[in-house]
């Protein structure tokens, strides 16, 4: 049994264990393959680290600077318990935390939804804004607004309504898609076109409704249509919160399945991955992460597309680190656009969601034109 | 270890596609390990469906016996111990590493990341001379190089069964060699049961040892390969008049001549 010609020839008496290939070098010592493949790794958990470093220098910024000018030392005085004043104590407890998390979180979430929705849909276009989920979760919170309409779910009440309409009609909007991105091999085009048809369709029903709106009605109906942080409260961000820290693991732990799937779809069901039901747990977690994001701070154009190309690049695409990368980047943006919405007109805050879609926009063509070239 | 030589026994399998009858009662007989066979036929004629039946991944009414193994009564993550399956789309231009990918179609299962692993990977690479690309990001490689490292996905996972869907069909004249050299040194040398659906016929003729010759969803002709490939059979399957000639060295060599009016 000399395996004499060929780099690979097998031991065939090695035992039953399956892996039948044995290297013809001593098999204990370790590779300078292998140590390359290390460093790679820790590469990228570097990069992580630098993430979560930028995405708190982000943070502190976004605390420190606003109409109430207050320095950062003023606010961690205030956050840890050094009272100086009632009006100081609002303005961080009520206004700069709430608004600061929100963003991160927010931003979190679109840039987990981005993520996983590009890779199930095998689409680098998708995204909770563009193809429409958003535009799809307005809707069912305007519904909730303006005719009153809700689920026959009387034990749901006040503000909550928004967040399950919105839901709602978020995941129907992304089982349409997962139809049409099944439908016979449809190809990336037809998928990102529908999704466009989703975004006119549910922004002209939300017009629909402001038309026929009251004033008031049409105050609240606005802020769906532009996104914005100013309305987040502790209960919104602690349900977010919930909603985000179970949803993470629960990725984290297809991580390896939706990774297979970005080799295609035949190559992972081969491998032993049950593509629908990754497919539509991972829709649903998208659509709960759009709607929650949507419902609390209104659609926020770009970021969930955005991110995942920039965690792409930074980190590759093996999803236990391009899923955590695309959530820091989420966070990341979010935050920055935050701090540019209160800083670009002095003494106004502009709707976040404004930012996100001027910054979002030269990104997205750029995105469009390597997808046009990469298939030309 | 398997003791005795494993067989194959696929069909007889009826499949559909929308109405159209794609899969008519194909019997691929008894395939023994340590061979390799090759799938045959012209366009359409249902070579990939009867690959793809047979890994599974299309619906078909009828009996997948690997050894004692029901392959067609498994559930998908079972299946894939038994079974490797190489689509025809080449693996996509994604920004994963090569490396990576060979370690994820071993752990989609569910098994972790090890040293052995790594190990098996690093040494399919080398196998297939490809160490090099190891590193490199699959939206850098060619056409063909990715079409290695998909044929090195397939591999790693060490299979009773290899199922390989035009393997050849992006490699240079040297790697389509190189690719079924090692095909044929580690069906032997692991008892593995390898089913090809090829193109170049001269190849299959040199290089498998049995051949299923399908035509409009219906085996025409089934045994060893120089009994499949024959001016008559290709007449039948490809409406081509063909000769089967040798070269000076000895082996045989497919020459078309025209079109036939058989078909």
């Amino acid at each position: 049994m000399a395996p004499s010609e060929s780099c690979c020839v097998v031991a065939p008496a090695s035992g039953g264990d399956g892996l039948l290939f044995v290297t013809a070098t001593d098999s204990s010592d370790i590779t300078g393959l292998q140590q390359a493949y290390r460093a790679l790794m820790w590469r990228r958990i570097r990069i992580l680290a630098g993430l979560v470093a930028v995405l708190i220098v982000c943070f502190l910024t976004d605390l420190s600077l606003g109409p109430a000018h207050l320095s950062l030392t003023d606010v961690l005085r205030t956050l840890t318990g050094g009272d100086n004043g009632g009006a100081d104590t609002v303005v961080v407890w009520k206004l700069r935390l709430p608004f600061a998390v929100m963003a991160i979180l927010t931003g979190a979430a679109l840039g987990l939804a981005g993520a996983e929705m590009q890779t199930i849909l095998d689409n680098p276009l998708a995204s909770p804004f563009t193809l429409g989920l958003s535009a799809a979760s307005a809707f069912g919170a305007s519904l909730a607004i303006v005719p009153g309409w809700r689920l026959p779910l009387p034990w749901i009440g006040g503000e909550w309504i928004v967040a399950v309409n919105a839901f709602i009609f978020a995941i129907g909007a992304a089982l349409l898609l997962d139809l049409v991105a099944r439908w016979r091999g449809a190809a990336t085009g037809t998928v990102v076109l529908f999704g466009i048809a989703l975004v006119f369709t549910f922004q002209a029903l939300v017009s629909l409704l402001e038309f026929l709106a009251s004033e008031d009605a049409l105050q609240e109906l606005v802020f769906w249509t532009m996104g914005s942080v100013t309305r987040a409260t502790w209960p919104k961000i602690a349900v977010l919160n919930t909603a985000f820290s179970i949803i993470f693991p629960w990725s984290l732990r297809s991580a390896w399945a939706l990774t297979a799937l970005r080799m295609g779809e035949d190559r992972a069901a081969s491998l032993g991955v049950d593509v629908p039901r990754i497919r539509l747990a991972s829709l649903l977690r998208v659509s709960i992460l759009a709607a929650l994001a949507v419902a609390f701070s209104g659609t926020i154009a770009f970021v969930g597309l955005v991110a995942p190309h920039i965690a792409r690049r930074l980190l590759g695409e093996d999803h236990r680190v391009y899923l955590p990368g695309s959530i820091l980047v989420g966070g990341i943006i979010m935050s920055a656009a935050a701090i540019a919405a209160k800083n670009l007109i002095s003494g106004e805050v502009l709707p976040v969601g404004i930012v996100t879609a001027l910054v979002g926009i030269p990104f997205f063509l750029v995105i469009v034109l390597r997808q046009n070239r990469a298939t030309s | 270890m398997i003791s005795e030589t494993t067989f194959l026994c696929a069909g007889p399998l009826t499949g559909h596609r929308g109405r159209r009858l794609v899969l008519d009662a194909v019997e691929t007989g008894p395939l023994p390990g340590g061979t390799i066979t090759a799938l045959l036929g012209a366009n359409g004629s249902g070579k990939s469906t009867l690959l793809r039946a047979i890994a599974g991944l299309f619906p078909v009414q009828g009996p997948v016996w690997l050894g004692p193994h029901d392959l067609g009564a498994m559930r998908a993550p079972e299946r894939a111990k038994y079974c490797a399956y190489m689509p025809q789309t080449l693996p996509p231009p994604i920004h994963i590493q090569a490396m990576e990918t060979i370690l994820i179609s071993m752990q989609a299962g569910g098994t972790r990341a090890n040293d052995h692993a790594f190990k098996t990977a690093e040494s399919v690479l080398a196998c297939l001379g490809i160490s090099d690309l190891a590193l490199r990001f699959l939206d850098e490689l060619s056409g063909g190089q990715r079409q290695l490292v998909g044929l090195a996905q397939a591999l790693a996972r060490s299979p009773a069964l290899l199922l390989l869907d035009e393997p050849l069909s992006a490699l240079d004249l040297r790697h389509q060699f190189e690719v079924m050299r090692m095909l044929r040194r580690e069906t032997e040398a692991r008892n593995m049961i390898t089913v090809i659906v090829l193109h170049d016929l001269t190849m299959a003729l040199r290089r498998t040892d049995a051949a299923v010759m399908l035509s409009t969803g219906r085996v025409i002709a089934r045994g060893a390969v120089e009994d499949v490939i024959t001016p008559a059979g290709l007449s039948q399957a490809f409406g081509v008049q063909a000769r089967i000639e040798r070269s000076t060295q000895g082996d045989p060599v497919v020459l078309v001549d025209g079109v036939s009016d058989v078909l």
